[in-house]
C-alpha cells in the first residue's frame, strides 16, 4: 500500500528526474564527442600551427625541457588526447608517459579536454537538489500530514521513501554514468581515448560516491528543516560551501606541508572525482563518503521518528538536534571560510617561511576566532530564531506595559 | 472528568485515549485527556477558542506526537501498532496537501490509503453533487471543499471519522447537505464521528454525546439524551434579591438581572423542585435547554451577575 502511495505521489517526477540524469550523461558524451571531432577536423587550427610552429611546445621528459612539436600531426595527436591534466604541479613528472591509456597515476588530476564541466557541474547541482527536496517537499506541501495519519510507522515511511524514491534516482545516476563511460569510450577513436574502460568505471564508482554523499547530506538537511525561507537558504549556502570543500582540503594540505617546511611537495588534486573520466579517486575516500552519507541518513531517520508537525515551520523540526546542528554548521562554515576565503594562515606562513619575516601568530589566531564567533553567532540566530524572537517579543511587551 | 450525564454509551468501547499530555512551545495545551469512543455514536467536541480541540484531533490522527499518554484502538496502541490507524480518518482543514491535486488524484490517494474505500459510492457522490473529476481541489468553493471532505470520509469506510469545524463558513444549504450526508451514512457499519465545532446549534441536532474541553482537559462528558431528561433551564424570580442556597449550590447561572435569575440544573429532581418552591418564587418558568446553555454554563469565565 505504502509503495503505491509513494509511487502515486512521485511516479512522474521520479521518472522525469531519472530520465533527466540519463539524458544529461548521454548528452554530455555526444557533446564532448562533437567538440573533439570539430577540433580534429578544424582547418584553422592547422593553419595557425603552420604559421608559427615554434610556439607550440611540449615538455620532453628526456631533455627535461619544453621543445616544439615536429609536425602538425604530432601536435594534433598530443592535444587531441581526450584526457589531459591542467594541474600546475605535474609539469616535472613523467607527464607524457602517464597520459597513455594503460598508464595511470593517482597524483595526476586528469580531466577531459572537451566539455569537461558539462557532466560534473550539472549533476553536482541536480543530485543534491533532488536530495534536499526528497523530504522537504512533503513537509511544505502538507503531504507529511497525510503520510503520518496513515497506518504506517514513521520508520517505515522513511525507509520506504528511500527505497522507492531515493534508490531508483541513485541507480539512474549509476546507469547514466555507466552509459556515459561506454559511449565516450566507443565514440572517441582508440588512439585518442587515453583511458581504459576499467579506469572509466573506477571513475564512475568514485564520482557516484561523491554524488551519494552530496545527495545524503542534502536529504539530511531537507528532512530536518521546516522553515520555508531559512530551510532552502541553508541548503543553498551548504551547497555553495560544499563546492569549496575540495579546494579547502587541498589548501589545508598545502598549508600543512608549508608549516612542516616541506616545500617541494604539493597536495595532489585527485581526491574528489567531480566527473567521470580517467581520474579514479581513492577507494578509502569512497568508503568514507559512503559511510558519511549513510550516517547522515541514519541521523535523519532517527529524527524523523520524533517529528511532531506542530513544529512544521520551525527552522529545525527536532528540537533535540539544535545544538549538534548548530555545532556542525558553525565548524563547517568557519573551516571553509577560514581556509578557502579569508586564509589568514597562508599569509602568515608565507611571510614566516618564504620572506623570513617574524609575523606574530596572534594575527591568524585572532582572525580564526573572529570568523568562528561571527559564523557561530549567525548560525545561533538562524537555529534559535523562534526562541530569540519569542524572548525579544516578551521583553518588548513587558517594556510596553511598563510604559503604559 | 465529570460524567454525570453520561449514562448510556452505545456498543462496545473501542477507541480509548489515556492520560494524553501535550505541550507546545512550553505551553500546556492538553493534560490528562481521557476519553472513550464506542461504535455507532456521534460525539461533539466542544471548547472555547484555543482550548485544544484541533490539537486533540491532530494527535488522534497522528500528525502530532503526544508528550505522554496513549491512544488505543481495540486495546492496541496506535504508536506500537500503527496498522490500527487505518480505522481513523481525518483531514486537517488548515494544513493539507489537497490543494495541489485534482479530485480524481485525491480520491486515488485515499483509495490507496484506506483498503475499504468505496470507489463506487465515491463515484455516485461525485455524480450526485456534480463534481468534475479532473477539477483541481483549490478551484472548489469552500462549501464544495467541505462537502468533498465529508464524501472522502464516508467513502473511506474508516471506523472513526474526525472532523474539525466541518460547518465553519458554510451556507445553510451546504450545511444541511453536509449534515444530511453524515446522518445518512454514519449509521451504516456502525461508525463513530468525533466533531469539533463552535456551531453548537448545528451540533446539537447531530450529536448524541458532547465532550467539554476546558483548562486543557475534558471536564464534562454529556450524553445529550440523558441531559434532556435530567437537566432543566429555569428562569426564577424571588421576593428578595437573595438567591436561595439550594439554587446556588445545585445550578449554574446563565444570567442574573435584577431579581431575575436564569439557571441550569444539570441533575434536576423532584426534591430540588420542592426545595425551590418552598421559597415561593414569584416566577418559576422552565425554558428550553440548548447545548449552547450547557456550553455557556460550564465554560463562561465571568458571569453577568453575582448570586447573593
Amino acid at each position: 500500500m505504502i509503495r503505491s502511495i509513494i509511487l502515486e505521489r512521485y511516479k512522474k517526477v521520479l521518472i522525469a528526474a531519472c530520465l533527466l540524469v540519463i539524458a544529461i550523461c548521454t548528452f554530455t558524451a555526444i557533446t564532448q564527442n562533437n567538440q573533439w571531432k570539430n577540433f580534429y577536423n578544424n582547418p584553422e587550427v592547422k593553419a595557425q600551427f603552420e604559421a608559427d610552429p615554434d610556439s607550440y611546445t611540449y615538455y620532453d621528459e628526456e631533455k627535461m625541457d619544453n621543445v616544439p612539436y615536429k609536425s602538425y600531426e604530432e601536435y594534433r595527436d598530443t592535444t587531441l588526447l581526450f584526457y589531459s591534466s591542467f594541474s600546475l604541479y605535474n609539469s616535472t613528472t613523467a607527464y607524457k608517459t602517464m597520459m597513455k591509456a594503460e598508464n595511470y597515476s593517482d597524483k595526476i588530476p586528469y580531466s577531459a579536454s572537451f566539455g569537461r564541466f558539462l557532466l560534473g557541474s550539472i549533476l553536482l547541482f541536480i543530485v543534491p537538489f533532488a536530495g534536499f527536496l526528497l523530504f522537504f517537499i512533503d513537509q511544505k506541501t502538507g503531504f507529511n500530514r497525510f503520510l503520518f495519519s496513515l497506518s504506517f510507522s514513521r520508520e517505515e515511511l522513511f525507509k520506504k521513501k528511500l527505497l522507492y524514491v531515493a534508490l531508483p534516482f541513485l541507480l539512474s545516476i549509476l546507469i547514466g554514468q555507466s552509459l556515459y563511460a561506454l559511449l565516450i569510450h566507443s565514440l572517441i577513436p582508440a588512439p585518442y581515448m587515453n583511458a581504459t574502460l576499467g579506469q572509466l568505471f573506477t571513475s564512475v564508482v568514485s564520482n557516484f560516491c561523491l554524488l551519494f554523499v552530496m545527495f545524503c547530506s542534502s536529504a539530511f538537511i531537507g528532512a530536518l528543516v521546516g522553515n520555508s525561507v531559512f530551510g532552502p537558504l541553508t541548503w543553498a549556502v551548504y551547497w555553495w560551501l560544499t563546492l569549496s570543500v575540495p579546494s579547502t582540503i587541498y589548501r589545508l594540505g598545502n598549508l600543512i606541508y608549508t608549516a612542516q617546511n616541506i616545500l617541494h611537495k604539493q597536495f595532489p588534486e585527485t581526491l574528489f572525482v567531480y566527473s567521470v573520466g580517467k581520474m579514479g579517486g581513492f577507494w578509502w575516500l569512497n568508503m568514507l563518503f559512503l559511510l558519511l552519507g549513510s550516517l547522515l541518513i541514519f541521523w535523519a531517520y532517527k529524527n524523523y521518528q520524533t517529528f511532531s508537525l506542530e513544529e512544521d515551520n520551525a527552522y529545525l523540526l527536532n528540537k533535540k538536534s539544535r545544538w549538534p546542528i548548530w555545532g556542525i554548521m558553525t565548524l563547517f562554515t568557519s573551516f571553509i571560510l577560514t581556509i578557502n576565503f579569508f586564509d589568514p594562515w597562508s599569509y602568515f606562513l608565507q611571510k614566516r617561511i618564504y620572506d623570513h619575516i617574524s609575523e606574530p601568530i596572534s594575527g591568524p589566531i585572532f582572525s580564526t576566532v573572529v570568523i568562528l564567533l561571527i559564523v557561530g553567532g549567525g548560525c545561533l540566530f538562524i537555529v534559535f530564531f523562534r526562541e530569540i524572537t519569542t524572548v525579544l517579543s516578551n521583553k518588548f511587551n513587558r517594556l510596553n506595559q511598563r510604559v503604559r | 472528568m465529570d460524567t454525570r450525564g453520561r449514562k448510556k454509551i452505545r456498543g462496545s468501547v473501542i477507541l480509548i485515549v489515556k492520560k494524553l499530555v501535550k505541550t507546545i512551545d512550553q505551553r500546556s495545551i492538553l493534560k490528562d485527556i481521557e476519553l472513550a469512543l464506542s461504535d455507532n455514536e456521534i460525539v461533539g467536541l466542544v471548547g472555547r477558542n484555543g482550548s485544544g480541540k484541533t490539537t486533540l484531533l491532530r494527535i488522534l490522527a497522528g500528525h502530532f506526537l503526544p508528550d505522554s499518554g496513549d491512544i488505543l484502538i481495540d486495546e492496541k496502541s496506535v504508536f506500537e501498532h500503527p496498522a490500527v490507524k487505518q480505522d481513523i480518518f481525518f483531514i486537517d482543514e488548515k494544513e493539507n496537501f489537497l490543494r495541489t491535486y485534482s479530485i480524481q488524484k485525491i480520491a486515488r490517494f485515499y483509495q490507496l490509503a484506506y483498503p475499504k474505500f468505496d470507489q463506487s459510492l465515491f463515484l455516485d457522490f461525485i455524480e450526485q453533487y456534480e463534481f468534475v473529476l479532473n477539477q483541481n481541489y483549490r478551484q472548489l468553493s469552500k462549501g464544495q471543499q467541505a462537502l468533498f471532505q465529508i464524501i472522502l470520509a464516508i467513502c473511506s469506510n474508516a471506523q472513526y471519522l474526525l472532523f474539525d469545524e466541518p460547518f465553519d463558513g458554510l451556507d445553510v444549504i451546504v450545511k444541511k447537505e453536509v449534515i444530511g450526508l453524515l446522518m445518512d451514512h454514519l449509521g451504516v457499519r456502525s461508525r463513530t464521528a468525533l466533531i469539533a465545532s463552535h456551531n453548537l446549534s448545528e451540533l446539537e441536532n447531530l450529536v448524541e454525546r458532547v465532550l467539554l474541553l476546558k483548562d486543557q482537559t475534558i471536564i464534562k462528558d454529556y450524553c445529550l439524551e440523558d441531559m434532556r431528561e435530567n437537566a432543566k433551564k429555569l428562569q426564577l424570580v424571588f421576593k428578595t434579591k437573595k438567591v436561595p442556597a439550594v439554587v446556588k449550590d445545585y445550578s449554574k447561572m446563565l444570567d442574573f438581572q435584577g431579581r431575575v435569575v436564569t439557571v441550569v440544573f444539570e441533575d434536576f429532581s423532584e426534591e430540588l423542585e420542592t426545595a425551590i418552591k418552598e421559597f415561593e418564587p414569584l416566577v418559576y418558568e422552565e425554558l428550553p435547554l440548548s447545548l449552547e446553555d450547557l456550553f455557556e454554563a460550564n465554560l463562561k469565565q465571568h458571569r453577568k451577575g453575582i448570586l447573593k
